[in-house]
């Protein structure tokens, strides 16, 4: 499972990484994500990138069906393999089952991100007919109360257990995921009993992004550095995964050198709802216009951060524990409009991290001396 | 496998080459194991091509024969395992 929230499950790796490995260092547009829209029917307090449904300034600025058609034709053209769709809510888009099956009889394999709320029986059949990879739904609470405080729209919960239900009906394979806030904090156990009974998988992200527009009011909703360590510890599968990370990692230091190390331009990019190619969903410069400039053009331009070594000196580049981290270029990006200097909630919230999972060895112990020492 | 039949590829089964690999991938199945995704090598990936208009045995083989320098009992066996293949994994359709 990957550990971005904003990448899809997709129990592919052992075939990925065969299929990858010719390439050794070799940058590869394999892995796409596609932002149909920014609009969306939910208003979503802590969403990063929600616009109205019905704002006709915006709906004019996003790509045409054509448009879209004629981007992926470049991209498959170009061997890329992995389609996420993504918003906004992209079931918003009158046109969203025409460039869902464009993209399968390009023979991509694709996932889909959605609130679930416009989920019909047609939908689910087409999207089973055409062999959806996965799909996963939004669940923001376990109570209309709850869920429709967050996303402000009434009814709204119904809507979506509805999706859900039609989604486990016609056989998808759906997971269930939520972002933890405080408005739903609360009922975040009662969730995952919810998706338990179910029978889906369900992950979730207690880290909120300021909007892309540099807004930083979704953090007003955001729980406390303890309230997520305490999540991360006492959650047996979270603990779990943050253990694998630190064995795997130990003591490596993963950013001393360059300023991206993860996939972002490397074997994936991101479109956005106007046609420009993007590192990935938080990452948003540079923007490339594919309108412009043709695929593989954008894909070699975008490839040119990947060079970046990192020059600011930030304790990044000393630090022992960036395994158990999640700052990255995105949240500095967000947060200090540059892709390296360090978030400070990001790195005390690690660090405290840090502290438990590595109870009882001395790597914590080490980076805390080194520190003291500058 | 005899003469008088046609052959044809599936069109619900899409050709891709990425990296390095050739393969098919079904449009109308949900691609969960990569088992479901088939592998073609070089030979594999021409007699895909041929497949695109209904062709006998006999025809595939000595497109076969023409493009590759080997035996005729080799060629055979190739075309003879590819169409067997393709038929179990419903890739390639007898008309």
């Amino acid at each position: 499972m990957t550990n971005c929230i904003f990448e899809p499950d997709l129990n592919l790796d052992q075939w990925t990484q065969s299929l990858l490995k010719p390439l050794a260092g070799e940058r590869y547009p394999l892995s796409a994500t596609i932002e149909l829209t920014e609009r969306c029917n939910l208003s979503c307090r802590h969403c990063f990138i929600n616009q109205a449904a019905g704002d006709a300034h915006i709906k004019k600025a996003e790509l045409t069906t054509d448009q879209w058609k004629s981007i992926l034709n470049q991209m498959a053209d170009s061997g890329t393999m992995f389609l996420l769709i993504t918003g906004g809510e992209p079931l918003l888009r009158p046109d969203f089952p025409e460039i869902f099956v464009h993209a399968r009889q390009l023979g991509m394999i694709v996932s889909l991100f959605t609130n679930g709320t416009l989920l019909s029986p047609n939908l689910v059949n087409l999207l089973a007919g055409f062999g959806l990879h996965s799909i996963e739904i939004s669940l923001y609470g376990a109570t209309p109360q709850t869920y429709e405080k967050i996303t402000g729209v009434k009814g709204s919960y119904q809507r979506c257990i509805h999706g859900i239900n039609l989604a486990i009906e016609r056989g998808l394979r759906l997971n269930l995921k939520s972002v933890i806030l405080t408005l739903n904090h609360h009922e975040l156990s009662q969730m995952q009993a919810l998706s338990e009974k179910l029978g889906m998988k369900f992950r979730y992200d207690s880290t909120l992004w300021p909007r892309v527009d540099g807004d930083l009011s979704p953090l007003q909703y955001q729980i406390s550095s303890q309230e997520t360590i305490s999540l991360d510890i006492n959650d047996p599968s979270r603990r779990a995964g943050w253990e694998d990370t630190a064995e795997q990692f130990q003591g490596q230091r993963l950013r001393n050198e360059m300023v991206f190390t993860c996939g972002a331009a490397y074997r994936s990019f991101n479109i956005n709802a106007y046609g420009q190619m993007i590192p990935c969903t938080m990452v948003r410069q540079p923007a490339i216009n594919l309108l412009e400039t043709p695929f593989l053009a954008a894909w070699k331009k975008l490839g040119k951060i990947r060079d970046l070594k990192r020059t600011k000196g930030s304790e990044c580049e000393t630090c022992h524990i960036n395994a158990l981290c999640i700052q990255c270029p995105g949240w500095s990006l967000a947060i200090h409009n540059d892709y390296e200097t360090p978030v400070a909630f990001i790195c005390t919230q690690s660090k405290e991290r840090a502290k438990f999972i590595f109870s009882k060895k001395d790597v914590f112990t080490q980076e805390t001396t080194n520190e003291k020492t500058v | 496998m005899d003469d008088k039949n046609r052959y044809i590829r599936n069109p619900d089964f899409i050709f891709r080459k990425v990296v390095d690999e050739m393969i098919l991938v079904p449009i109308h199945q949900n691609v969960d194991e990569m088992d479901s995704i088939y592998s073609l090598n070089d030979v594999g990936a021409f007699l895909w091509e041929c497949l695109k208009e209904p062709m006998t045995l006999q025809a595939l083989k000595s497109r076969l024969e023409a493009e590759y320098y080997a035996p005729s009992d080799k060629i055979s066996e190739d075309v003879g395992t590819f169409l067997e293949a393709l038929l179990a994994y419903n890739a390639v359709l007898k008309q």
